[in-house]
C-alpha cells in the first residue's frame, strides 16, 4: 500500500492503514538495525483504558511496554481487567506522578526507551515535567506540537488536525512551526504534497479580526514558498475545507478548498472542542501524538478507547522507526 | 393553550417545527418580516414555511426584484404579502417598526449584511433593543445525543469579553426557555475540566460558574471550565469522577470565540449529520438567518425556532436579571 503512487496527495482512508504504514517502517529498519521493538515508556501507568492500549500493541508485535507508576496499582489494574503481560515488559516502581514522568525522560536520555506516552496525568503537569530545563527533554531550539489523525465514519480520507492539545495560544511563529510539524509528519507517512486549510470562522479577511489577518499572512507566506511541499490556503471555514460540495456553492478556488489533508486550529480551544466533538458525537477513531522533538510522545486524550490508543502507538512506533532507519524527512 | 415555555422541552428540528405548528393552528399563524427579502434562497424557504403552515411571510424589499426571483424559484408572489423598500437599510428600518408594533414575532435576515440589520435592531430608535449584546445560537440536532444542543456564539461575537459572555448567557437562556426546557444545563468550554493558570480560559469559566453557584445568574445551571467531551458525554463525566448535573447532559455549550463555536456547530453538522436550527437572540424579537449552504430542513428548522422563540417570548418577562455591579446599577 503506497498512498501516495498518483499524486502525492492523501490517499489514506482508514486508521489500520496506518498500522500497515507502521508494519513496513519496520521491515526497512530491520534491513539496516537489529530487529526489535519500540520501547515506550507509559508514565504513569496506573489507568485501565491505557494498559488496555498498550497491551493490544504488543500483541500487535511493533511494543516493547515500559510501566512506570505505582507497581501495586499497576498490577491490581492488570489482574483485575486481566489485562496479558508479555514477558518482556518492564514495570517500573515510582508512585510520585511528576516522578513517574521525569524517569521516563531519564530513560529516553540514556537510550533505555524509544518513546513515551503520558499516563494518568493532567496533560499540562505531564509537559511541565517534560519542558523542564533538567529533569526534561525538551531542546530550546525544538517546537513541540501535537497532531490527531482522525478516521471519520463516511469521510473518505483521513484528516489531520493541530494542534489539539498542547500550545495554547500560538503566535504567528508558533503558528508557522505547527504547521511545519504537521506536514512533516504528512510527509512522513507518505502524504508528500498536503493540502493544509487555516480554519476559522469565516472565508473573507475582515481586517479587524487578527485570527483572519494572521492566517491571510500564513496564506501568503506560504505561496512565495513558505513551506516545502505543501498547498496552504486560509482563511477557511470547515466547510469550505472539508466540503467539495460548499466550496463550489461558495465558488471558492484553490488547491485545498473543499480537499484539505490538514486543518490547522486557531488556538487550543477551537482544535480541542473540534477533535472531541469528532470522537464523541462524530464516532471518530483518532491517533493522537506530540512531534517536534527527538522521540514522538504519545498523547491519548483521557476518554479514549484502547483502540485509539492502539492507533496513537502503531503511529509512535512507525515514526521511530522510520526515525532509526535513517530514511523519511528528517 | 398553556404558556408556550410551560410546555414540554423540544429534544429535536422535528418536534420544533411541530411546535411552531401547533402555535399556528391555537393562536393564529404566526408573522415573521424578511428584512430585504430579495433572495432566492429566502424567498424558497419562506414559501416553504408557508406551504407547511409554520409562518406567514411579511415581505419588505425590492418588489420588482422579489417577483422576478419568484419567477425563476417557480413561486407565486401573490401568496405573499409585500411591502415596496428597496433600499435594504430602509428595508431594515421598516422592518424593525413592524416588529416592534407587533405585527410580527420574529425577523427572518434576506438580502443585506447582517451588521445592517443588527445595527437597526440595537438602535434604541425602534424599540427593540434587549441588552447590549446580541449572539448567535445554533440549536443542534445530533444523532447520538439525547437532547437539542446549543453552541453559542459562532456567528456574532468574535472573542467575548466577561460582560458579553454572561449576555451570551443570558440570550442563550432564553431561547432554551422558549423551548421549554426550564432550568438550562450551560457547559462553558475551555479544554480542560479543571482551573489552570496556564489555560487563561478556565479562570473565566470558573468564575461565571460560581456566579451561578451563588444564585447571581439565577435559572440557569452552570459548569465551568469543561472539555467539549465531559459536557455531552456521560461515559467521559463518569470515568473522570465528576458529579455535576451539567456534565454528560449540557443543553448548551459555550464557546470561546467565534472559532470556536462556528467550526464545532459546523463539524456536528459536517461530520455527526446534526440538522442545525439558528437564531440570533439578544433583542426583543428573534432574528432567523439561513445561510445558503443550508439545508432545505434546516432553513425549515431556522425559520420554526424563530417562531417558537417569537411566540414565546410574547408571553414572557424579558428581563434576566444579573447580579454584577454594572447589572444591578442598571437595574436601581
Amino acid at each position: 500500500m503506497n498512498p501516495t503512487n498518483t499524486d502525492g496527495h492523501n490517499h489514506y482512508t482508514d486508521l489500520s492503514q496506518i498500522h500497515q504504514w507502521t508494519h513496513e517502517q519496520f521491515l526497512k529498519r530491520a534491513k539496516t538495525k537489529p530487529d526489535r521493538r519500540c520501547r515506550i515508556a507509559l508514565a504513569p501507568a496506573q489507568d485501565e483504558p491505557f494498559l488496555q492500549g498498550v497491551a493490544l500493541a504488543s500483541e500487535a508485535g511493533f511494543l516493547q511496554p515500559i510501566l512506570i507508576g505505582n507497581e501495586r496499582r499497576i498490577h491490581e489494574i492488570i489482574d483485575r481487567a486481566d489485562i496479558r503481560i508479555n514477558a518482556d515488559w518492564r514495570i517500573i516502581h515510582e508512585p510520585d506522578a511528576m516522578d513517574a514522568v521525569a524517569h521516563a525522560a531519564t530513560l529516553i536520555k540514556q537510550g533505555e526507551a524509544d518513546s513515551l506516552m503520558r499516563g494518568r496525568i493532567v496533560v499540562y503537569d505531564f509537559f511541565k515535567t517534560l519542558f523542564h530545563p533538567e529533569r526534561g527533554l525538551r531542546d530550546r531550539k525544538q517546537f513541540w506540537s501535537q497532531v490527531g489523525i482522525l478516521q471519520i465514519p463516511d469521510f473518505p480520507r483521513l484528516l489531520i488536525i493541530s494542534d489539539c492539545g498542547l500550545n495554547v495560544n500560538p503566535d504567528l511563529h508558533q503558528k508557522v512551526r505547527i504547521i511545519e510539524n504537521a506536514v512533516d509528519l504528512a510527509h512522513s507517512i507518505g502524504i508528500t504534497t498536503p493540502r493544509v486549510a487555516l480554519l476559522a470562522a469565516v472565508e473573507a479577511v475582515y481586517l479587524k479580526m487578527p485570527v483572519l489577518v494572521e492566517e491571510s499572512i500564513l496564506a501568503h507566506f506560504s505561496r512565495r514558498g513558505g513551506f516545502k511541499d505543501a498547498l496552504l490556503d486560509g482563511p477557511l471555514s470547515l466547510d469550505l475545507a472539508i466540503s467539495p460540495q460548499a466550496a463550489e456553492k461558495k465558488k471558492m478556488t484553490g488547491e485545498v478548498a473543499g480537499r484539505a489533508d490538514i486543518l490547522i486550529v486557531n488556538n487550543i480551544y477551537v482544535g480541542n472542542s473540534l477533535y472531541k466533538s469528532l470522537v464523541t458525537l462524530g464516532k471518530a477513531q483518532a491517533a493522537s501524538v506530540v512531534v517536534g522533538g527527538h522521540v514522538p510522545v504519545v498523547l491519548p486524550s483521557r476518554s479514549e478507547s484502547p483502540q485509539d490508543v492502539l492507533h496513537s502507538l502503531a503511529l509512535a512506533a512507525g515514526l521511530w522507526a522510520q526515525r532509526t532507519t535513517g530514511e523519511g524527512p528528517e | 393553550m398553556q404558556p408556550i415555555s410551560k410546555m414540554p422541552p423540544l429534544r429535536s428540528a422535528q418536534e420544533i417545527i411541530e411546535r411552531a405548528k401547533d402555535i399556528g393552528k391555537a393562536q393564529g399563524i404566526q408573522r415573521v418580516v424578511i428584512a430585504a427579502a430579495q433572495d432566492d434562497d429566502v424567498l424558497e424557504a419562506v414559501h416553504n414555511a408557508q406551504l407547511e403552515g409554520i409562518a406567514e411571510g411579511v415581505l419588505v424589499g425590492d418588489r420588482q426584484r422579489i417577483r422576478s426571483l419568484c419567477k425563476t424559484i417557480d413561486v407565486d408572489p401573490r401568496s405573499f404579502h409585500i411591502e415596496n423598500v428597496p433600499d435594504e437599510t430602509q428595508a431594515a428600518i421598516r422592518s424593525a417598526e413592524i416588529a416592534a408594533a407587533g405585527d410580527a414575532c420574529a425577523i427572518m435576515k434576506g438580502f443585506l449584511p447582517t451588521s445592517t440589520l443588527l445595527r437597526v435592531l440595537l438602535s434604541k430608535k425602534y424599540g427593540l433593543r434587549q441588552v447590549d449584546t446580541v449572539s448567535h445560537v445554533a440549536v443542534l440536532t445530533v444523532p447520538g445525543y439525547h437532547k437539542l444542543l446549543g453552541i453559542t456564539d459562532g456567528g456574532i461575537v468574535v472573542r467575548p469579553d466577561f460582560e458579553q459572555k454572561l449576555a451570551i448567557i443570558s440570550n442563550a437562556v432564553m431561547i432554551c426557555r422558549a423551548m421549554g426546557i426550564q432550568l438550562p444545563k450551560i457547559a462553558m468550554l475551555a479544554t480542560i475540566d479543571m482551573v489552570r493558570e496556564e489555560v487563561p480560559e478556565t479562570l473565566e469559566c470558573a468564575t461565571i460558574s460560581r456566579m451561578a453557584e451563588e444564585g447571581q445568574i439565577p435559572h440557569v445551571q452552570i459548569e465551568g471550565p469543561v472539555s467539549f467531551d465531559t459536557a455531552v458525554d456521560r461515559r467521559v463525566a463518569e470515568i473522570m469522577g465528576f458529579g455535576s448535573p451539567v456534565m454528560g447532559d449540557a443543553d448548551v455549550v459555550v464557546a470561546s470565540s467565534i472559532e470556536e463555536g462556528n467550526i464545532l456547530a459546523k463539524s456536528l453538522i459536517n461530520f455527526a449529520g446534526a440538522i442545525f436550527s439558528g437564531i440570533i437572540a439578544g433583542a426583543k424579537v428573534p432574528i432567523c438567518l439561513v445561510s445558503r449552504a443550508d439545508s432545505a430542513m434546516n432553513k425549515m428548522s431556522s425559520i420554526a425556532l424563530g417562531v417558537v422563540c417569537g411566540a414565546a417570548w410574547e408571553q414572557m418577562d424579558l428581563s434576566f436579571p444579573i447580579y454584577t455591579d454594572t447589572y444591578r446599577q442598571k437595574a436601581w
